[in-house]
């Protein structure tokens, strides 16, 4: 009786790619990653434009979005960076919100993460690392390669110190794009662990059956916690960019 | 959550960068298991550097000596 159609707990079958948009989907291979990355985009840009079309004085719902957005992340570039960090505005802003949204669009039903793969996320950060190391190359020449070895350090030592720092510095795009990975994989295997113990404890019977609630009750609070942390991890992504832009642009 | 996964995460990831380096060299040089076992070594401390600058930003940058 209780082997019968036990419902199963399948917690990564949700991060499958599927093709999307059918026939012509599968031909070109898109996947519904590639459908919600152009969901997301197409989000930030319709909320961008039609937010800043209107320019009224007392901006709408909309225009106050958009204008909050741009705000934030301008303080957010220029407190890290520095005055130039005006520069680098439009990449963090793109990338906080591509983050942002990859995340949150996440968690509707029947949608798909696409920061859950780490081959987005690692994408992204090495993405994030060339450009830094191209500033770094462009505002301060061959001096960067200083950096890789810190003033006033034993020149005895210099053997262990470069090849650590050069580690170091290589380790960025990896604890970068595993940190949003991991966070994101972590949430949904939870919500589907969870959601399951639902269907188990409902199917087992009566008296079980009204257990069933508690694991709901804890789906709910577990909803607002991944917003939480949809938020801050698009967050701490792009304030990690803006310190290493920060190195980049000062080198210490 | 908060600055237990972050320093997890800086460990590990210093680890495999110095992992991949170590076995990409050893590929490259044909040095079998010597580079990698160096590397991972070096990967190691370089997630300790990390950790340090994690936990003590400013403390590192304005004591030079």
């Amino acid at each position: 009786m209780a082997a019968e159609a036990a419902p199963k707990i399948d917690a990564l079958g949700q991060f499958e790619l599927h093709s999307a948009l059918g026939a012509v989907g599968r031909s070109v291979n898109f996947t519904n990653s590639n459908l919600m990355m152009v969901l997301a985009a197409g989000l930030l840009l319709a909320t961008m434009y039609y937010g800043a079309k209107p320019q009224a004085i007392i901006p709408g719902r909309l225009q106050a979005l958009a204008e909050m957005a741009y705000s934030g992340i301008m303080d957010m570039a220029v407190g890290a960076i520095g005055p130039d960090g005006k520069k680098y505005f439009p990449f963090v802003f793109t990338l906080f919100f591509f983050v942002f949204l990859g995340n949150v669009l996440g968690l509707l039903p029947y949608s798909f993460t696409y920061t859950s793969h780490i081959a987005v996320t690692g994408g992204l950060a090495v993405m994030v690392i060339v450009i830094v190391t191209i500033v770094a190359l462009r505002i301060h020449g061959l001096k960067f390669f200083g950096y890789f070895f810190p003033e006033g350090a034993p020149k005895l030592l210099a053997p262990l110190i470069i090849p650590v720092e050069i580690i170091s510095y290589l380790s960025r795009p990896v604890s970068l794009s595993i940190r949003l990975f991991a966070n994101m994989v972590a949430g949904h295997v939870m919500f589907e662990v969870f959601g399951s113990f639902i269907l188990i404890l409902a199917g087992a019977g009566v008296v079980t059956g009204a257990f069933g609630i508690l694991p709901l009750a804890l789906t709910v609070i577990l909803q607002g916690f991944e917003l939480l942390v949809a938020a801050l991890q698009a967050y701490v992504f792009a304030v990690l960019t803006c310190i290493y832009l920060h190195d980049a642009v000062h080198l210490h | 959550m908060g600055i237990g996964a972050r320093v997890g995460v800086e460990l590990l990831s210093a680890l495999v960068v110095g992992l991949a380096i170590g076995w990409g060299l050893d590929w490259l040089l044909g040095t079998k298991p010597w580079l990698l076992a160096l590397f991972v070594l070096l990967g190691g401390v370089a997630g300790v550097a990390n950790v340090w600058r994690l936990m003590m930003p400013h403390k590192a940058r304005s004591t030079p000596e």
